[in-house]
């Protein structure tokens, strides 16, 4: 930092022509680079947006259509407390069915 | 059409940045060398020459230079280089006011040499800062400063001596001044 701080003092003192030269070359320069850089900056951002514009409409309308086809959230656990119970069920009458499979052949042995 | 012009920026662009790279390195090389004579100064003796003046003060554009003087005043950063820059400047100056001597242009002469000891008015203000701001002042710039006030008063005699009357009254009184300030240097440096 002070080797450059230094270069630039030398450089005002003892050649400030070029100095100022150097900075008229640069500058337009520098200003032009800058515009360029600003308007494909701009056209990015353009772009970003639509497509988040885009994402934000498409959720939208998923949270629609998942209203209609009632798949919120409560409707979710309902269904599967649902799907437990018929599970569930299923299990009771599966052992109902055993056992007076067993109780058929203990019959049957007792005779 | 549109593409045609793009390319024509881009060499452009091109072109430009080449010749800035290239202005950029020089200006490196220059300053390293000033910077090397600078330092090689304190071990030379008496050995002072003053720097090239550049255009003079009878230039119809030294109106401009001395704006574009002014504002690199402005833009140097740092209290020991701008004593630098005063003493570049001074030395500068005072040269410019023998040379128009020479040439027979009295008057210019005078008040070139009034702004010269001006700039070394300058210096002793802004070493005084220095020292107030403890920034190191290099031995070489603090035997420079010594040399140069010898040498500007050797200038304003040779002047005096060219002259009479009221043009010899000047640069009696600049040459004064020169001592007075020379004098309000030596007291900073050693304080009572």
């Amino acid at each position: 930092m002070n080797e450059l701080i230094s270069l630039y003092n030398n450089s005002l003192i003892y050649f400030p022509n070029i100095f100022f030269l150097l900075l008229l070359i640069l500058g337009p320069t520098a200003v032009f680079f800058l515009s360029k850089v600003s308007i494909l900056a701009k056209k990015k951002a353009a772009v970003y947006i639509k497509k988040l514009k885009e994402n934000v409409k498409q959720i939208h309308i998923n949270k629609k259509s998942r209203i209609k086809t009632g798949l919120s959230i409560k409707r979710i656990i309902k269904n599967i407390l649902i799907i437990i119970n018929l599970i569930f069920l299923y299990i009771e009458v599966k052992t109902d069915k055993i056992i007076k499979k067993i109780e058929k052949e203990i019959l049957i042995n007792e005779k | 059409m549109k593409n045609n012009i793009y390319s024509k920026i881009k060499i452009a662009i091109v072109f430009f940045g080449i010749v800035a790279v290239a202005f950029f390195i020089y200006l490196v090389i220059e300053v390293r060398n000033v910077e090397d004579s600078n330092i090689k100064l304190e071990a030379q003796s008496n050995d002072y020459t003053f720097p090239s003046p550049g255009m003079m003060p009878d230039s119809k554009l030294y109106k401009l230079k001395v704006l574009r003087n002014k504002i690199v005043e402005k833009l140097i950063i740092g209290y020991v280089k701008k004593i630098e820059f005063d003493l570049f400047m001074a030395d500068k100056i005072i040269y410019a006011s023998k040379l128009l001597m020479e040439k027979g242009k009295i008057d210019l002469s005078k008040e070139t040499a009034l702004k010269g000891e001006n700039y070394y008015s300058m210096l002793v203000q802004n070493y005084n800062m220095a020292l107030l701001s403890h920034e190191q002042i290099p031995s070489w710039l603090d035997r420079k400063i010594t040399l140069a006030a010898i040498k500007h008063q050797e200038v304003f005699k040779h002047l005096e001596n060219k002259v009479t009357g009221e043009d010899k009254k000047t640069f009696q009184i600049v040459s004064k001044f020169s001592k007075i300030n020379y004098d309000f240097i030596v007291g900073l440096r050693n304080p009572k």
